[in-house]
């Protein structure tokens, strides 16, 4: 009598143990499959659908800031803004000219050489919906996706410099890593002598290792580096760090050299998604 | 109140906790706190797990987990995994969690957090990702601190019957 009512007054959990085993399991599976190949893309797609609305209404406060600044902001300052903006164009529009000329110039010592041209790239404004998801790896979320013709592996630019690559596109969102992320590499050169490395991410938003710089080598601080274009996935050319450390220890094989990403990596709202030609 | 309605209600408050939970998951923070990042959603299953065991337990953890995998770009099933595990161990002890006093209860949550983090270290590990170590102290440590808070705002909303009641 006694056990029996003790039996009905705890209240037990249908097959617990079981559910364990299964949802475990079912983990696993999951866990194998989403680094070995791409079956998953449509369960992630599905759940990422399902929380952009979330990820928007996130964004509402700053958007909302955004534009009382826009409203609030006196006439005076505006016309300052103005004012400047109007000489930084013209600065600007000078330094384009020159530009020009010397994109001609190219084009034309390229057809002497009979190679391509690859200048002028196009670009497309995107808004980062999220950033440092995830503490441990440096990856941001932008408010493009399959919809939009965005591909695993396309360039991300700011307005100074290289921030990074897509790594997963859903239909409307993507998610790109950052070049700081500590597995991310990226070929480039110096611009100055054309001397060929590698930059690697280490997890800091304000500096890049650049290993293997043999000790002889010909490097400075203020080095520019520049994207070599040698693994294919991004283009030649475009500026990535600078070099702002050497340490030079002769009894290792290579120099000490870190580097200052040029774009501001963990200040950016607006990116652009290089289009392919 | 009947038990029928008692559960609906019940499940209501889960979504509505749920969904800010996720929220405070997703919002952006300063570059300084982003290491001190609270796991939301494991201490909501927690309490969950513990006060109302038969309508929530694995299959939810399971779920969440999912989505957690997707907001923070991590391997899927990752979260999911983790989740179900801790979610096992609280759901199967609930009746001695319940009974613990506070400080005690404290002291298990510490060892849940651990335990969740070294989990999701480990899957990291073995995928291949460099993590740093100290990066996880930070959410431990936030997520311990709110535990009491959250808790008692938690206990206002969900409506239980106590098994004495219901005998």
């Amino acid at each position: 009598m006694v056990a029996e009512k003790d039996n009905q007054r705890r209240p037990r959990i249908p097959a617990l143990n079981t559910k364990l085993i299964i949802f475990v399991v079912l983990s696993f599976i999951l866990l194998i499959n989403d680094q070995r190949n791409n079956y998953l893309s449509i369960l992630r797609n599905s759940i990422a659908i399902a929380i952009y609305p979330l990820q928007s209404a996130v964004e509402i406060p700053s958007r909302l800031t955004d534009w009382f600044d826009l409203r609030i902001k006196s006439k005076e300052i505006l016309i300052k803004e103005n004012q400047n903006l109007l000489s930084q164009q013209k600065i600007n529009s000078s330094i384009l000219q020159r530009y020009e000329s010397l994109e001609q110039e190219n084009e034309r010592l390229k057809q002497i050489l009979n190679a391509a041209s690859n200048l002028d790239n196009k670009v497309e404004i995107t808004r980062i919906i999220s950033v440092n998801v995830n503490p441990y790896r440096h990856t941001i979320v932008i408010d493009k996706g399959e919809r939009d013709g965005v591909y695993e592996g396309q360039v991300l630019l700011d307005a100074d410099g290289v921030i990074g690559q897509i790594l997963h596109t859903n239909f409307l969102t993507s998610e790109a890593i950052l070049i700081s992320d500590s597995d991310h590499a990226l070929p480039v050169e110096i611009n100055r002598n054309g001397l060929r490395t590698i930059v690697l991410g280490n997890g800091s938003y304000t500096k890049l290792d650049v290993p293997y710089i043999p000790n002889n080598a010909d490097i400075e601080i203020g080095d520019l580096l520049v994207t070599s274009g040698l693994g294919g996935k991004f283009p030649s050319g475009y500026p990535v760090a600078k070099v702002d450390f050497i340490e030079s220890d002769l009894s290792e094989q290579f120099y000490k050299v870190s580097a200052k990403p040029i774009a501001y990596l963990n200040q950016v709202r607006e990116v652009m998604l290089l289009q392919p030609e | 109140m009947s038990k029928d309605k008692q559960n609906n209600t019940n499940r209501m408050v889960a979504l509505v906790m749920g969904i800010i939970g996720l929220t405070l998951t997703i919002i952006p923070v300063p570059q300084a706190f982003v290491h001190f990042k609270p796991n939301w959603i494991l201490l909501l299953l927690i309490f969950l797990s513990i006060n109302l065991p038969k309508q929530f337990n694995l299959g939810y953890a399971f779920v969440f987990g999912l989505i957690i995998d997707v907001i923070k770009g991590a391997f899927l099933g990752q979260h999911a995994l983790t989740l179900t595990v801790i979610i096992f161990i609280t759901t199967k002890y609930h009746l001695q969690l319940r009974i613990f006093p506070k400080l005690q209860l404290m002291a298990i949550i510490m060892m849940f957090l651990v335990l969740y983090h070294f989990i999701l270290f480990w899957i990291n590990g073995v995928a291949g990702i460099s993590t740093e170590i100290q990066d996880y102290w930070g959410p431990m440590i936030t997520s311990w601190i709110i535990w009491p808070i959250t808790y008692e705002i938690m206990s206002r909303y969900f409506v239980y019957a106590t098994p004495k009641k219901e005998v």
